[in-house]
């Protein structure tokens, strides 16, 4: 940034003569020196509402903006020749309304725009957001160099904590939120947040006693605030564990998730009617089932299933396993089956299809008819 | 319907599935009874409520069954051998019963139970 030399200049004589003439009192260096300056290292503030265009702010390096409500700059003043190469700015929101720095805003004079670094307003949160700019003097633009709302870039971060609990639609999410705490001492279900801005990140966390469950693009809420989840089903957090990482996609005008985690297991609970074996009886009593649960990752679904002491009557081939979702395909693996011959468990094959697990014997054979002394271990991994 | 119990044991090895199965039903006087292991412990399963008396004898099995050994596993896999492998060995029988009979001295068949016998033996002595 080039020094300001407009007060030193004011100190030649009139013929060019270096200070020569000049009688220096404390009122003139005051004058010509320290106050320009003074203005120009100043804070200024401003209550301006709405729509601001190539706003003025004195030229000073701290934009205090103290709006009651919503103020959004599509252009800030370029500072003046001396300083414009590099002038420095900082916004802060002091007020009860957000801050939105609109990029390359053309209702503001092209020298006054500011490119915000995303193509996309950045939205600075009510009473603690913040942004520094820089004036770039090639380009004339303001440029935004950091700012309270981008998260993995030395942004800061927004936290909003929500006590709700039942089903909300439309969550009145905080301007620039980067981490809902969902503090909910019962289930919450989300099926929207207030549409935020393009490329907006926000975790969603599960603090409370409470399940909290995001619906896949849920008709509750309005179309710009729902939820993409990616696995045309809702995501579920098990209470107090668990986040949700989402983006928001103002092109699709949709939150997406991009990712979540942990991967929870679901327990399938005991029925006997999960379990059937063709000609034959399969018969699996509810304390038989020790392991029955099931995990998603992304388009994968993990079973596990472990069946202890189970009894077999006519003829059962294959055994068949319902499950509560259905496969995408087919898919077939080995898993282990211990078929009242011996006290082996052998390999068996099982294969998915639809919302069953079919489980066949190596050789093909029927299962061994037996009273509790069939027992199925099974691994089994499959695209849903 | 089904009747569970729980037990546990301080034994340090594995009792033999078979035998443990076999002492279990002889104990509760249930042929059906079984026993398993959930990792933790061990599960009972019979079908009518335990007793006292089922209680305490299925602990004593479950405590001083013998331990599995590998000579037991091996004739276990026999026992649970696949078709297509007993298929092999049967083969190769009927063709040594082929040449048995064809001796001057002809010998007799071996028989199906016989062989799947001797090859269990030969797995307990390995």
């Amino acid at each position: 940034m080039a020094i300001d030399r407009t007060t030193w200049t004011a100190l030649l004589d009139d013929d060019g003569s270096n200070l020569v003439g000049t009688l220096w009192t404390k009122d003139l260096v005051k004058t010509l020196l320290l106050d320009p300056i003074d203005a120009r290292w100043a804070e200024n503030t401003t209550t301006a509402t709405g729509n601001q265009d190539n706003l003025a702010y004195a030229e000073a390096d701290v934009l205090r903006c103290n709006n009651a409500t919503a103020l959004t700059l599509r252009g800030i003043l370029a500072p003046a020749a001396p300083l414009k190469p590099g002038k420095p700015l900082l916004i802060v929101a002091i007020g009860a309304g957000t801050v939105t720095l609109n990029d390359q805003d053309a209702n503001s004079t092209a020298a006054n725009r500011l490119i915000t670094g995303t193509a996309a307003p950045i939205a600075l949160a009510a009473g603690t957001g913040w942004a520094m700019l820089r004036y770039d003097g090639a380009t004339a633009r303001w440029r935004v160099l950091a700012n309270s709302a981008a998260t993995g870039t030395g942004g800061g971060a927004v936290v909003q904590t929500t006590t709700s609990t039942g089903t909300v639609n439309n969550f009145a999410l905080t301007a620039g939120a980067t981490l809902l705490r969902c503090n909910n001492a019962t289930a919450l279900t989300l099926t929207g947040l207030a549409a935020g801005t393009d490329g907006q990140r926000l975790d969603l966390r599960s603090v409370g006693a409470g399940a909290v469950t995001l619906t896949d693009q849920d008709a509750g809420s309005t179309a710009a605030n729902r939820a993409i989840t990616g696995l045309s089903e809702a995501i579920v957090l098990a209470a107090g564990v668990g986040v949700i990482r989402l983006v928001y996609d103002a092109t699709t005008a949709r939150w997406v998730v991009l990712a979540y985690a942990p991967i929870f297991w679901v327990d399938v609970p005991y029925a006997g009617g999960n379990f059937t074996g063709g000609a034959g009886t399969w018969t699996v009593d509810s304390g038989d089932q020790a392991t029955f649960k099931y995990a998603k990752i992304g388009r994968v679904a993990v079973v596990i299933i472990t069946l202890n002491a189970t009894s077999v009557a006519g003829t059962v081939n294959p055994g068949v396993i319902t499950i509560p979702f259905a496969a995408s395909g087919v898919t077939s693996g080995l898993g282990v089956l211990y078929d009242n011959s011996g006290s082996l468990i052998v390999p068996c094959v099982w294969l998915v299809s639809g919302t069953t697990i079919a489980i066949y014997k190596l050789d093909g054979s029927a299962w061994a008819a037996a009273t509790n002394n069939t027992y199925v271990k099974l691994d089994v991994e499959f695209p849903w | 319907m089904s009747s569970y119990a729980t037990f546990t044991t301080t034994r340090t090895t594995t009792p033999d599935p078979v035998a443990l199965r076999a002492a279990v039903q002889a104990a509760t006087g249930d042929p059906t009874a079984a026993i398993f292991t959930t990792g933790a412990g061990w599960t009972g399963k019979k079908a009518q409520p335990w007793s006292a008396g089922d209680l305490s004898a299925t602990q004593t099995a479950l405590d001083t069954t013998a331990a599995t050994t590998a000579a037991l596993t091996n004739q276990q896999i026999v026992d649970a051998m696949p078709m297509v492998l007993k298929a092999v060995a049967l083969t190769l029988v009927d063709q040594l019963n082929v040449i048995r009979a064809a001796l001057p001295v002809p010998l007799g068949a071996i028989t199906v139970p016989q062989a799947i016998a001797a090859i269990r033996a030969k797995a307990g002595t390995l």
